[in-house]
């Protein structure tokens, strides 16, 4: 299994953390709200689909909204393989980081 | 929270732009922020949003479709192939029809191509220009000839529109170097014809060529033919002019004339050792031709009009215009050269460009036809792929997919089909044409085109109809085609009236044909040799005592029934002339010919009154002439043995009538035989011989008279040829034509029936529930086979209601161009309909015996 790229993991937490309600709109602000990045609807749901592809994540077609004119939203939800990939990611991000955590980073300093 | 579409072209753009597939989610995602941004920011701020959004997101939009469609493509060719293998009889019989309508337009791009090319490697060649002079001869007779022979050099110094002009004389003179000893074709040049002309150097040095007098440049084949190996360069060959050998030394080689120039020849000269003095003599009635090279071809028109003050004020009698032909136009357009024949006609490229639309028009209905019927197979599948969320777009991109795909596949058939009937193509079209696809981008370019082109038209209606069928009524199996069984009937109906005309005039093609060659020309060829004396008159006090003794010794051989000469040839022009009619009181032609006594023998023409030459009886007449039908017939001349030609014409003509033979055809059957007569030459100045032999071994009597040739004339090229072949020449084209017309019908009903084969294949599919039900109730195989026939028979006799009519009109216009033709009777049509009909049951009985034989309950089990 691959390693997931910085933004694929942006993309599979946010999805985790909304839940039952990862839909465009949603993932769109959750990722700005956490990390400050803004993602245009070309390239968010281009990455979506990718990571459908990939499989960790699958997509249902949820009910029609009255809010939205009458039109049904697409919810992503995490696949067993997007939670494998995601503790992957995790281990690694642990091993990598280890011990230095405590360790402050100064400009131009790292101790 | 509105509710209202936020920026109507935005999301327009949004709605091209996004992969159908997640489209409502984008914009209701869009719809939902927007309306979160107005609360909160308003909406001036919410609109710059929207746009400020979808201008960012537009390009990674368009790259996922991209992505997403290659990713169906993958799906598509295998469903594509799958299908194309689960009904491999459909497809073959689709793949068939497309590469033969493709190989028709492949071949015939090639041909139209290769006569649009005509002259026009030349350098600059829209600026070459002809020189004709068009002369009356008498009350609305007018003939074409060629310019007077100092006129050219004149013509850049007088008109400054002239760049340069060169003089052609072409001649078919003897040629000869060591044992070799051949007629060839010599063109005597001015040296400005390197200027206008484009025809490169193999060896030798432009300034060189002809600088000298006594130079020739010769081609690679004729180097070949006189030199074999050895350089030719500095060696001697002998031109005969004027009976005189001349020698000429070789100063240059040039390449071939390719295939597709109007100027073709062997050897140049120098024009100067051609004519002679002459070259310089105004109005001593010799005429070449004359080609200028203009600045510019819109000069053209303006020079024209120059014409009558300069020339025919200075060199010309006054009522001889001149005139001037393009070059490049010559093949196609032109009628009279001094110097080229013409071969060509604009109709032949248009007849052919519209059998082949014609053609591959039958084979893209037939595609559509068949695609449409088996689609009901496929009616699950479609079900699939809209419950999965297919939009109707992509279902139609897929099955225009698939159509172009198998427009393709029938390319590379048709490229095959194209390769294995080039050679009678070839033969047909008198052509030499490679199919070198890639020589140039047009025509690459042009055989994708047409095969994309056929594909997505062929394509598009069944791909429509497939997508519109709905999904519930797919999987209940209830395809309901019938509404389109209108157009269907169309097709079917068009297909056969086509195929039916076509069969139609090829009938009555064939039927003039043998009406033609069986009505008896009017004399017998058949085993009649003809060799031509030519060259031997050059010098007529030296041949003239030669000549007889030639004949009388041929005459000799047990094999030769006999010997005849005459002055001009049977199928060549005779000496035309047009005296006034004194009955009609206006000019009419009159042919002449002289002959000797042996004539009308030699060439067993039939004598209907009077007698021939035999020499005891005509020493009491001084000019006996023998005529034809048509003189007495056309002037109204009774009685006419005893009669003398100067009662008929106003111009005093010596000649008493003795006898009067049947009209033979010396040119083709296009033209009225003229009135013409035979009369006795007084010297020998014979240009052919005819000799009649008996049949019996033919080569031996050419070989005796080539030896007594040989022994009598050893100056002399030896060339002969049979008479019987020389009339045919005449049909020549006539018989291509027809050719290919005939092979346009078999086309035609080719394909005609493969689709009519499709279709009922499709029937018989689509009702063999009801097929069965009937057998079942206790249908015979004639119940069957005549059930499934009806349905398409009636439309196959209203083809023949449509065809006729069009038949009718074109074998009328057709055989106009005939003088002698047949009447255009019912029998043809009655029999190309009844042919069509019985092709057509046949082929539907032969389909649907198959399902007539089956099993009732087989098909009524799977419900």
């Amino acid at each position: 299994m691959k390693d997931l790229t910085m933004s694929e993991s942006m993309l599979l937490l946010a999805i985790f953390r909304l839940g039952e309600n990862a839909y465009g709109v949603k993932i769109r602000q959750k990722v700005a709200e956490v990390t400050d990045r803004t993602y245009s609807y070309g390239t968010l749901y281009s990455s979506l689909d990718q990571l459908v592809k990939k499989r960790y994540v699958q997509k249902t077609i949820g009910d029609p909204t009255p809010e939205r004119g009458g039109r049904s939203k697409i919810y992503y939800r995490l696949s067993a393989e997007g939670v494998e990939a995601l503790q992957n990611a995790y281990e690694l991000q642990k091993a990598i980081w280890n011990g230095i955590s405590d360790i402050a980073v100064e400009k131009g300093r790292v101790l | 929270m509105s509710k209202k579409n936020p920026c109507p072209p935005a999301e327009w753009i949004l709605k091209r732009t996004v992969n159908p597939e997640v489209e409502f989610s984008i914009i209701g995602d869009f719809e939902e922020e927007y309306t979160e941004i107005v609360c909160k920011k308003g909406v001036i701020r919410a609109g710059s949003w929207y746009w400020r959004m979808v201008f960012i997101s537009v390009l990674p939009f368009i790259f996922n479709s991209i992505i997403w469609s290659l990713a169906m493509l993958k799906n598509y060719i295998k469903i594509a192939f799958r299908n194309f293998r689960k009904n491999y009889t459909y497809t073959t019989i689709n793949i068939l029809g497309l590469a033969t309508g493709i190989a028709c337009c492949i071949l015939t791009f090639f041909f139209v191509r290769d006569e649009l090319s005509f002259n026009r490697f030349h350098d600059k060649a829209e600026n070459i220009y002809e020189l004709t002079v068009v002369l009356k001869v008498g009350d609305g007779f007018y003939m074409q000839n060629g310019t007077q022979l100092p006129l050219g050099p004149k013509l850049p110094e007088i008109f400054p529109e002239v760049v340069s002009s060169a003089r052609i004389k072409m001649q078919n003179l003897s040629v000869k170097r060591m044992d070799k000893l051949f007629e060839e074709k010599v063109a005597g040049i001015d040296r400005t014809f390197f200027d206008i002309f484009s025809f490169p150097l193999k060896y030798g040095i432009k300034k060189n060529m002809l600088s000298g007098p006594d130079g020739v440049v010769i081609t690679g084949k004729m180097a070949k033919k006189y030199f074999g190996e050895e350089d030719p360069a500095g060696k001697t060959v002998s031109i005969n002019i004027g009976n005189k050998f001349y020698d000429f030394k070789v100063t240059g080689i040039v390449f071939d004339p390719p295939s597709n120039s109007s100027l073709q020849f062997g050897f140049l000269i120098n024009i100067e050792k051609i004519y002679g003095k002459e070259l310089s003599e105004w109005n001593n009635g010799k005429s070449l031709a004359t080609f200028v090279k203009l600045k510019d071809k819109s000069m053209a028109g303006e020079l024209q009009k120059k014409f009558p003050e300069t020339i025919n004020k200075y060199f010309d009698p006054p009522g001889s215009q001149y005139r001037m032909h393009s070059l490049v136009d010559f093949h196609l357009t032109g009628t009279f050269s001094a110097v080229f024949l013409p071969e060509s006609k604009m109709e032949y490229s248009y007849i052919l460009s519209g059998i082949s639309l014609l053609v591959l028009m039958i084979a893209c209905f037939n595609f559509m036809n068949l695609t449409i019927g088996s689609s009901s197979t496929r009616s699950k599948e479609i079900g699939m792929r809209k419950v999965m969320g297919a939009q109707r777009k992509e279902l139609i991109r897929q099955f225009w997919f698939e159509s172009v795909l198998l427009s393709f596949l029938s390319l590379a058939a048709g490229i095959i089909l194209a390769e294995i009937f080039l050679p009678v193509f070839n033969i047909l079209a008198q052509k030499t044409l490679h199919l070198d696809y890639f020589s140039n981008i047009t025509a690459a370019a042009v055989l994708i085109g047409i095969t994309l082109f056929t594909g997505i038209v062929a394509g598009s209606y069944p791909a429509f109809v497939i997508s519109g069928f709905a999904s519930v009524e797919l999987f209940k199996g209830k395809v309901k085609v019938s509404g389109k069984k209108v157009f269907t009937k169309i097709l079917i109906v068009s297909q056969f009236a086509i195929s039916i005309f076509l069969i139609i005039v090829t009938g009555f093609m064939y039927k003039q044909q043998s009406f033609v060659s069986g009505r008896g020309i009017g004399l017998e060829p058949d085993n009649v040799i003809v060799v031509s004396l030519e060259k031997a008159l050059i010098n007529p006090e030296k041949n003239e005592n030669v000549l007889n003794i030639l004949k009388n010794r041929i005459a000799q051989y047990k094999s030769v029934e006999s010997v005849s000469g005459s002055v001009y040839g049977l199928t060549s022009y005779w000496s035309s002339m047009a005296p006034v009619s004194k009955l009609h009181k206006k000019r009419m032609f009159l042919e002449r010919n002289l002959v000797d006594k042996d004539y009308i023998n030699t060439l067993g023409m039939k004598l209907i009154e009077g007698r021939g030459f035999s020499a005891a009886a005509s020493n009491n007449i001084a000019d006996p002439i023998i005529v034809n039908e048509t003189l007495i017939k056309r002037h109204n001349i009774e009685s006419p043995i005893g009669r003398k030609l100067s009662e008929f014409f106003e111009e005093s003509f010596d000649g008493t009538i003795i006898g009067v033979v049947k009209d033979y055809h010396n040119k083709s059957l296009h033209r009225r035989v003229i009135a013409g007569y035979v009369s006795l030459n007084k010297d020998t100045n014979y240009r052919n011989l005819y000799i009649k032999a008996n049949g019996e071994d033919i080569q031996k009597t050419i070989n005796l008279v080539r030896k007594e040739f040989k022994q009598i004339l050893p100056d002399v090229p030896f060339m002969y040829g049979f008479l019987d072949e020389e009339i045919k020449q005449q049909y020549l084209s006539d018989e291509k034509w027809n050719k290919i017309v005939e092979y346009a019908s078999i086309f035609a009903i080719f394909i005609a029936c493969s689709g009519l084969l499709g279709l009922t294949l499709l029937t018989v599919v689509r009702r063999s529930k009801e097929i069965s039900i009937r057998k079942v109730l206790g249908a015979t195989v004639t119940d069957i086979i005549s059930l499934v026939n009806r349905e398409f028979v009636i439309l196959v006799a209203l083809a023949n209601i449509i065809a006729w009519p069009a038949a009718y009109f074109t074998v009328g216009s057709i055989l106009q161009n005939y003088a002698y033709r047949i009447d255009p009777g019912p029998d043809v049509f009655i029999l190309a309909g009844i042919a069509a009909v019985l092709v057509a049951v046949t082929t539907i009985s032969l389909q649907s015996l198959k399902a007539a034989l089956a099993n009732p309950v087989k098909s009524l089990k799977c419900e």
